[in-house]
């Protein structure tokens, strides 16, 4: 039996312990200072260590492999049995994409000079991985020779491992790749096209519809066998009747993202590891073509992200945090300790930000990479030979400190409210990019959907591209500044999950899979409010007829370019004869709501100008706070600046506030309290008493505080830290 | 120029933080700009870093950037044919040998830049001198300055003596092969010693940890920042020298010789 993933830890038995994990590369380091390093992981609070085993460190040639042979530093079987005698676990990173900073990314040299084996784009030249200090050709994760040569490293390694899983040794969980998937070159049309990917879409496309002439009526083709069936190299809809064969090649897309974590998990379960727990992450935000819901459900035990970033980067931290805390059986992600010296610069600053702003906005597991200097990493908690580094040392014993004593783990963020990340939008956007082949290649700042357009197509006039988007981020900005925490889950959530949220706010336009529509109205019947808009889904994902809806929602009656709304433009509204107003701008109804059986439908037509910066947004934050107080739901600790936000964290053994500046200015927001509270800094241990304290914010920072009544009492926890 | 093998260890990162801080480029997009795609004649879509995409832009070609930048308020232009960046990505691909050093698969990138500026990829103002002096002018100096192996070891001092920066680096064939700082040297106790002790102390600790130092540089907090802000940096330098701002080590003649004759070459072509 597979040790458990729960959403508070790894549960070993009856226990459920918290993940929270130290990085190192041990083959880095003098095998003579791995006692020394490890005794000071214990003492910074960490009972877990994440290893990184690169094949082509331990690979001398083909079939041949150094576990310590050789090079001390190499023995991986000393270096776990010492983490047994120190009582340290262990997930073992594997590959064979370990990144890890190493040329190749850990793949070695060797296979990827077969030819056979890489991934092909859809001009047909080899794809380059643009990662100092050497461009190298991406590999292909459809091709069996890859997955061959893989199972000769996974062979050599796991003999290595089996004896030492848990409970007789210390590794407890076991990573395939890290953030590997395609190398980040995942824009549509850019990979996989090699034959044996071609191959693996007609596969797909046969498990997804049946047989050939389903896929012909479809399409309204007439393939002979799937053989003939050839994938699309760029997106050239002409009518809407050609849309099913590009939104499967977009669905296609993650098929082969989580195809490949499938196939390399199973392979070492085969290999005596599967007792451990496996694990996935990706890079940023799980969206298209990453799918946490399709890996946790068939590849790995848990996926999570990695988030290497600054404090300017809280708005993407927040982001992917709140998708995770919605989606992911234990929201885990990878969290910088230190910076690669040819990466981007993060300072000790800027990766304190981050580590709070990931664990405000309710990530509960983590893995902190790298704990001690090595080669071509720096400004980790360690130096390479053992030494502490501070201020970096004593955070990370702060920060453990502060999760044991709050039971932060434990505690669940308070969020009452969802806002959909719509996949089938996603999808058809990532369909649309002009920037293809390069990923995010969008200026610094910029976001990636204002560099996405499509020609006119007859069956969309009003097309989700950038509109999606710009609703998506209005609503995001309009709940942050009225001060209502949302979880930010992937439309393909669970029924079940869906109704634990009061308000499910999804923007919706012309078209949305039927299974989402029931979903969602299944939702709003059992007793959810329910916020749609700007427009009705009237079509599937195909642009088939599919309109779940229509007998719940009105016609609308007339339609409006421009309309003031208390000073902000809505931009092409609905106007409606609705006997429930939600919104009048000017005399007209553009919202209105629609009771259901025991919930409601608030149908908003409108679309909102664009906020893409820390616009303030009063006119969306008064829409948000009406639409939350439809739901029952209060702003909780509000602050009285709406570019400051804070998050609740209950059921832990302390209630932990956490605040932050979204802002790149200085902030002093006053939090208004309930009577008789006390903010407590959870590291400063300053102490701010209720009712309305003012809280000083650098730029764009975050902080954490124990929320104590009865403030006169010692104040034992934020004390000592 | 820098080594497949490179080797970066033992960076302190408070004087990490400190170079970063002062040569970092403040983040996102710089001025205004006008990132236009189009097919033929025909605009496909237009975006305007500060007032959004669909911008409405009058557009007869991918000509007079100039022009569309004055009407548009925009500080830069970049127009791109519809499939520039698709052949600009498979030019480089097919042309990049896996084997070849960092900076040959650069300057390959480059070429295939090279090829689509002006044909599918169009820019103003044009970044042509620029790639020109990044494709020809900084492998010239390396190449003028080349050494089978030199070890460059600069330490910048604080106002109290301590050390505020540093770098020691190692090329082979004229590729860095090595990159570390002070921290390679510690244990390290510079106070109350004289600019000739710490010289001897951290080139003598150098020449313990990874050889000696060909190329030994030393200056205070002052004298670095002059450097780094100056317009041309090697022209700073040179005077810094030249004024005892910075004490040189030991150094090659060709070094010793390219700093003392560079404040004149520079003044010269100013002039020209």
């Amino acid at each position: 039996m597979p040790l458990q993933i729960g959403y508070h830890g790894i549960i070993f038995g009856d226990i459920e312990k918290p993940f929270m994990s130290a990085a190192l590369h041990y083959w880095r380091h003098d095998a003579g200072a791995w006692g020394k390093i490890l005794d000071r992981v214990r003492e910074a609070g960490f009972t877990m260590v994440s290893i990184t085993i690169p094949w082509s460190v331990h690979e001398t040639s083909k079939g041949v492999f150094d576990f310590g042979i050789s090079d001390n530093s190499k023995d991986l079987g000393k270096f776990l049995d010492l983490c047994l005698e120190k009582e340290v676990f262990v997930v073992a990173v594997l590959g064979p994409h370990t990144g890890a900073e190493l040329n190749c990314s850990g793949y070695p040299e060797r296979i990827l000079e077969r030819e056979d084996l890489l991934a092909r784009t859809a001009d047909g030249t080899f794809a380059l991985a643009p990662v100092p200090p050497r461009f190298y050709p991406v590999p292909s994760y459809a091709s069996s020779a890859f997955y061959e040569e893989t199972a000769v490293w996974y062979d050599a390694v796991c003999k290595e491992l089996a004896p030492r899983m848990h409970p007789a040794g210390p590794v407890i969980g076991v990573q395939a790749d890290s953030a590997a998937t395609m190398l980040r070159r995942t824009q549509c049309f850019d990979l996989d096209y090699c034959d044996a990917a071609v191959a693996l879409y007609r596969d797909f496309l046969r498990g997804r519809h049946g047989d050939i002439q389903t896929v012909n009526e479809l399409y309204g083709k007439r393939h002979a066998r799937f053989a003939d069936i050839l994938p699309p190299r760029e997106f050239l809809p002409g009518s809407s009747s050609r849309m099913p064969y590009f939104v499967d090649w977009a669905e296609f897309k993650e098929f082969l993202v989580y195809y490949g974590a499938n196939r390399l998990t199973g392979m070492l379960k085969e290999r005596g590891l599967g007792g451990a727990f496996t694990l996935m992450t990706y890079p940023w935000l799980p969206e298209t073509p990453f799918h946490l819901f399709g890996t946790e459900g068939a590849a790995a035990d848990l996926a999570g992200v990695e988030l290497f970033g600054g404090r300017q980067d809280y708005a993407q931290v927040r982001n992917t945090a709140r998708a995770l805390a919605a989606d992911s059986r234990l929201p885990f992600c990878t969290l910088g300790a230190g910076c690669n010296p040819l990466g981007a610069p993060y300072s000790f600053d800027d990766r304190q930000s981050a580590v709070l702003a990931a664990l405000m906005n309710g990530v509960k597991a983590a893995n902190h990479y790298l704990f001690a200097d090595c080669d071509r990493w720096q400004g980790a908690p360690l130096a390479r030979d053992g030494r502490r580094r501070n201020p970096a040392y004593s955070f990370y014993v702060n920060l453990n400190k502060f999760l044991k004593d709050t039971g932060l783990n434990k505690a669940r963020m308070q969020a009452r409210g969802a806002l959909l990340r719509m996949r089938d939008y996603e999808r058809f956007e990532s369909l649309c990019s002009l920037s293809s082949p390069a990923p995010g290649f969008a200026p610094a700042g910029l976001p990636r959907d204002w560099f996405c357009a499509h020609p006119p197509m007859d069956a969309l006039p009003e097309s989700p591209v950038r509109r999606y988007r710009r609703q998506w981020r209005t609503w995001q900005k309009g709940f942050s500044q009225a001060g209502v925490t949302m979880e930010y889950p992937d439309s393909d959530i669970s029924a079940e999950a869906l109704q634990g949220y009061r308000l499910v706010v999804a923007p919706s336009f012309a078209f949305m899979n039927t299974a989402l529509q029931k979903k969602l109205l299944v939702y709003a019947l059992k007793g959810g409010v329910l916020a749609l808009g700007p427009r009705a889904p009237e079509m599937d994902e195909y642009l088939m007829p599919s309109a779940r809806f229509a007998s719940h929602l009105l016609d609308p009656v007339d339609y409006i370019d421009e309309l003031d709304y208390n000073g902000m433009m809505l931009r092409r509204a609905q106007v409606f004869d609705a006997p429930h107003a939600f919104v009048e701008a000017r005399g007209k109804c553009v919202a209105y709501e629609r009771p259901m059986e025991r919930g409601a439908i608030i149908f908003l037509g409108f679309m909102f100008p664009d906020y893409t910066d820390i616009d303030r947004t009063p006119h969306a934050a008064e829409l948000a706070r009406r639409l939350a107080a439809r739901a029952g739901i209060e702003p909780l600790y509000p602050p009285d600046d709406p570019l400051v936000e804070t998050t609740l964290h209950t059921g832990g053994s302390a209630t932990v506030l956490f605040t932050a500046n979204t802002a790149p200015d200085r902030a002093n927001p006053r939090i208004r309290l309930k009577d008789g509270e006390t903010l407590i800094d959870a590291f400063s241990g300053e102490s701010f008493p209720g009712p309305s304290p003012q809280i000083p914010l650098g730029p764009h920072k975050v902080r954490a505080f124990i929320v104590k009544r009865n403030a006169g009492k010692n104040q034992t926890i934020a004390g000592d830290i | 120029m820098l080594s497949n093998i490179v080797e970066i260890i033992d960076i302190a990162p408070d004087q990490y933080e400190r170079v970063m801080k002062l040569l970092n480029p403040p983040r996102g997009v710089r001025g205004a700009g006008l990132i236009l795609f189009y097919s033929g004649s025909r605009l496909l879509h237009a975006v305007h870093t500060r007032k959004g995409p669909g911008v409405p832009v009058q557009f007869f070609g991918p000509q007079r950037l100039n022009e569309l930048a004055a009407q548009n308020d925009a500080d830069w232009v970049v127009c791109l044919e519809r499939n520039a960046l698709k052949r600009l990505a498979a030019a480089a691909q097919s042309g990049i040998d896996f084997a070849d050093p960092f900076t040959a698969q650069g300057q390959t990138l480059l070429r295939a830049l090279g090829a689509e500026l002006g044909a599918g990829i169009h820019v103003w103002p044009d970044p042509a001198p620029a790639l020109n002096q990044i494709k020809s002018g900084i492998p010239a100096i390396i190449r003028k300055l080349s050494y089978k192996k030199l070890i460059l070891a600069a330490f910048v001092f604080d106002d109290h003596g301590g050390l505020w920066a540093s770098l020691i680096l190692e090329f082979i064939d004229n590729e860095i092969v090595f990159i570390s700082t002070s921290d390679l040297l510690e244990p390290l106790d510079l106070t109350g010693k004289s600019m000739e002790q710490r010289v001897a102390l951290l080139l003598g600790r150098c020449a313990e940890r990874r050889g000696p130092a060909h190329l030994g540089l030393f200056c205070d907090r002052h004298a670095f920042m002059h450097i780094v802000r100056h317009p041309s940096p090697a022209q700073a330098l040179a005077q810094c020298v030249r004024n005892g701002w910075v004490t040189l080590g030991p150094c090659p003649w060709r070094i010793r010789l390219a700093i003392r004759l560079l404040p004149r070459i520079l003044r010269n072509k100013t002039k020209r």
